[in-house]
């Protein structure tokens, strides 16, 4: 992903949903923020999130690395495939969503394009972009985007439209 | 109907190794003594962004067919449920309103008259359910070190 204009991200409900259920399980067992990489398929305006993947990351109350040797094995993991590298997303433990000095020089990847979402209260409430920060790597840093919606949607992955369905 | 007592202390023991753990490693008391004693019953101490203590009662009869009935308590537990009680930010009545709190629920004096006991586990909106001992504590515990004073 290395446009002059970032792309549009789609992310179905259904991911998001996973996301923030994933970015929950690290802390069923003591508080713990969580990470999970987004990957998907690009056009040349927009992109879309096909594949969630969790990296072996040292995890923490209040903080989270992701090592050189997990990060390469999530890519060997979508290597071979037409899937790239598009964001990703962490929790924080209380509602605040500001990216952290380390969130801005330790996320990964950094390059122009890429979108980081952090979603607040280990992810336990869901993953609502209205309470989540949304940045962007930018003009190499991480910018908060202040109108995420033109940076990223959310669209609905299943509609059951049979008549009589709802009784 | 109710859950012999028996059945209530074996779920409570078998989930009280998780809470543990994350008590543990939250550095929070969980005084699980009375339920050793044959009570279903335990407490943890939680701490807020100012570090004032709030001792949360986790009443579990019943367990795990309804949910506890979390109640903050002073430390000799001769006072029960008064606001002052209560860390700022939660519901006025007061009460903990989450489907994992009995006392949430309109048919126990609760708030909340479109939620079912027995279905406590259940996700509210778009959150997760929350459906152990544990992650209630975590829950209460993300909420409280958010929260500043009393509520009363």
């Amino acid at each position: 992903m290395s446009n002059s204009s970032p792309r549009l991200v789609y992310l179905t409900d259904r991911a998001a949903q996973q996301t923030s259920e994933l970015l929950a399980s690290f802390a069923r067992r003591r508080p713990s923020e969580g990470v999970v990489y987004w990957f998907g398929i690009e056009s040349e305006s927009f992109a879309v999130v096909t594949t969630l993947i969790v990296p072996d990351a040292q995890t923490g109350p209040g903080h989270l690395r992701t090592s050189v040797e997990a990060n390469a094995e999530a890519i060997q993991f979508i290597s071979g495939t037409p899937l790239v590298y598009i964001g990703q997303a962490h929790s924080h433990p209380g509602q605040h969503v500001e990216h952290s000095h380390t969130d801005d020089v330790e996320t990964f990847a950094c390059f122009d394009g890429v979108i980081s979402v952090v979603v607040p209260r280990f992810g336990r409430d869901g993953l609502s972009l209205k309470d989540c920060g949304v940045y962007r790597y930018l003009g190499g840093q991480f910018r908060h985007i202040q109108n995420p919606q033109q940076h990223i949607q959310i669209l609905p992955a299943v509609a059951d439209l049979r008549r009589g369905k709802r009784r | 109907m109710s859950v012999p007592i028996e059945v209530s202390l074996l779920a409570i023991r078998e989930e009280l190794v998780a809470a543990r753990q994350y008590a543990t490693a939250a550095g929070l008391q969980l005084d699980a003594d009375p339920v050793e004693a044959g009570e279903p019953r335990f407490s943890v101490t939680f701490m807020n962004s100012q570090s004032e203590s709030f001792i949360a009662e986790f009443h579990c009869a019943d367990y795990p067919m309804y949910p506890p009935t979390v109640e903050f308590v002073n430390r000799d537990r001769s006072e029960r449920g008064t606001p002052r009680l209560y860390p700022q930010g939660f519901h006025p009545t007061p009460c903990i309103c989450m489907r994992y709190n009995r006392k949430a629920y309109s048919e126990r004096g609760g708030p909340h008259s479109d939620w079912r006991l027995l279905d406590w586990r259940l996700p509210t909106g778009n959150a997760h359910g929350i459906d152990s001992l544990a992650l209630m504590i975590s829950d209460l515990h993300s909420k409280i070190l958010e929260s500043k004073g009393r509520l009363g």
